[in-house]
């Protein structure tokens, strides 16, 4: 015989809903638990990095190791905490999924601090700092002001222009097919200046034959600051982690670090505009 | 369907519209002012290519090779970022500053490198082709009409001006009004030394909001009637050939006569 249909009552949804809540606590098992604890009781750490976005996080091609900044700052954060490393390669698309599905209790991976990404997770203070800078011939002024009227080289297809138009409406933006194509209108004095990411600029300045007649602005035309991303409601990890930054600025090793992909004689120097610790 | 859509609103209203606006703008500027110096360094030219001395003949021989056998685009490149270089540094300060009385609508500067380079390159590019035409129309000419200018009395560049660039003009109008367009479709190289036109226009609509399609097809649309127009104009305003009038009205006589002879054989039937 079969059962006859039970009409639904009010107790069939309550019972529903309690399955679902408790499914979805077990998708998210660390949401309610202390992350710092179980860290130390489990004796590792594990962090998401890139593995192909140098020099954040990329694989040695002769160790096949993951090497880069983030993963140096990931090691150095699990050495302090006193447990193992484990890092887990990700991309950009995939590096925030991994902290939310409990994969990963940290995601150190050139993770720039929005208000829009706060609403899933909580940031450290930052620890590293990027932005649009500008390329102008060694002779001009230092001040940014001086180039809200200026004639500023772009490249095609970048996000570079509209940020540009966005910080000096007054600006002439001239786009260009490449880097260096701008750089030749750099040189000829077609534009006062060039437009790009910091690093970008590093790397073209350090290539180029006649390096000693530009220079990059010490202020930048936008600021992208990037922090460790972990899951909210975890404030004894997240005073951790920040103790362990300042920490690290402290005894010098974040300096160490700094020098060691992005100093002086590296492909991506460019000089280190902050101190960790310090917003300014 | 396949589930394509195509979201024309999205590149002709607000900003991309404006930017649409603004490179079809400067593609007729460009056009313009590049075809007036064309004009003007192709009659130079051909008053070289035909002068008695031959050091001159030479020379237009010379310019008239090396800017038809080179890629225009390399030649932007050149005046662009090598020739400009060669500038006083005090006139490409002046070329660079603010100069509002020399900005058109919709914001389009031409007190600029990028617009000085453009249409340089393409006056003296398309100027080479215009004189080797006018000199094919000058061929096309009766030695006799040359002749007979010198014995009268008018000089080199007056025979030129007064007897031979009149009907050589008629002759070779056709083929010169090609050279004319071929200028303004060339114009959107010019994008490559960043001269906003209409190509980089589309092209910054398509990095804006990805409507690929739709901003080249309005890009494509916005040239063919450009294209159209000037063709028409440069037809309609133009030299007619020699004694074209009254052919047209010879064949016109001619045909009304031919209807009305077959009017009234078919209605003698």
């Amino acid at each position: 015989m079969f059962p006859s249909p039970v009409p639904l009552t009010r107790r069939h949804l309550l019972s529903a809903a309690a399955g679902l809540f408790a499914l979805a606590a077990g998708l998210a098992p660390a949401a309610a638990a202390d992350q710092l604890a179980d860290i130390k009781a489990a004796g590792t750490l594990r962090v998401a990095t890139f593995d192909s976005n140098p020099p954040f996080g990329s694989i040695d091609p002769s160790t096949y190791n993951l090497v880069g900044y983030d993963v140096d700052f990931a090691k150095a954060i699990a050495q302090a905490l006193g447990v193992k490393l484990q890092l887990v390669s990700t991309n950009p698309a995939n590096r925030i999924p991994l902290l939310q599905s409990g994969k990963v209790e940290l995601i150190v991976a050139d993770l720039t601090i929005t208000p829009e990404r706060a609403q899933v997770l909580d940031f450290s203070i930052p620890y590293f700092e990027t932005g649009l800078e500008l390329l102008v011939p060694a002779s001009s002024s230092d001040a940014l002001s001086s180039f809200a009227t200026a004639r500023i080289g772009a490249v095609k297809g970048t996000t570079g222009e509209q940020a540009l138009k966005a910080r000096f409406p007054g600006s002439r933006v001239l786009s260009y097919d490449d880097i260096p194509t701008a750089l030749a209108a750099l040189r000829n004095g077609s534009v006062d200046a060039i437009a790009q990411d910091s690093t970008i600029l590093a790397g073209l300045l350090a290539e180029a034959p006649d390096r000693a007649k530009f220079k990059i602005l010490p202020d930048r035309l936008s600021r992208e600051i990037i922090g460790i991303g972990l899951a909210k409601g975890q404030p004894a990890l997240l005073a951790k982690v920040n103790e362990i930054l300042v920490g690290l600025e402290k005894d010098g090793q974040a300096k160490a670090i700094y020098d060691k992909w992005f100093g002086p004689g590296t492909k991506f120097a460019s000089p280190r505009s902050f101190t960790i610790g310090v917003t300014n | 369907m396949t589930g394509v859509s195509f979201d024309f609103a999205g590149v002709l209203t607000g900003q991309p519209g404006q930017w649409l606006l603004s490179g079809f703008l400067m593609t007729i500027y460009v056009t313009v002012v590049g075809a007036l110096l064309a004009t003007l360094l192709a009659v130079l030219l051909l008053g070289l290519r035909i002068a008695p001395l031959a050091p001159a003949r030479g020379l237009a021989i010379a310019l008239v090779e090396l800017f038809r056998n080179t890629p225009i685009l390399v030649q932007f490149l050149f005046w662009y970022f090598a020739a400009y270089n060669l500038l006083p540094r005090s006139f490409r300060d002046y070329i660079t500053a603010e100069h509002p009385w020399a900005v058109l609508p919709v914001g389009n500067v031409l007190l600029a490198p990028e617009f000085i380079a453009a249409a340089w390159g393409l006056g003296v590019f398309t100027a080479a082709f215009l004189a080797e035409e006018l000199r094919a129309g000058l061929n096309a000419m009766p030695r006799g009409q040359k002749e007979a200018a010198l014995s009268q009395g008018f000089g080199h560049w007056e025979t030129l001006r007064f007897v031979l660039l009149p009907q050589a003009l008629a002759n070779s109008w056709q083929p010169l009004v090609t050279q004319y367009l071929n200028l303004m479709k060339l114009s959107s190289l010019a994008s490559a030394i960043s001269l906003a036109e209409l190509t980089y226009q589309v092209r910054q609509v398509e990095s804006y909001n990805a409507h690929a399609f739709e901003a080249f097809a309005v890009g494509t649309v916005l040239y063919l009637l450009l294209g159209l127009v000037l063709g028409q104009l440069l037809i309609v305003f133009g030299p007619k050939p020699v004694g074209a009038r009254a052919r047209r009205r010879a064949v016109k006589a001619n045909r009304s006569a031919t209807a009305a002879a077959i009017v009234g054989a078919s209605g003698d039937a």
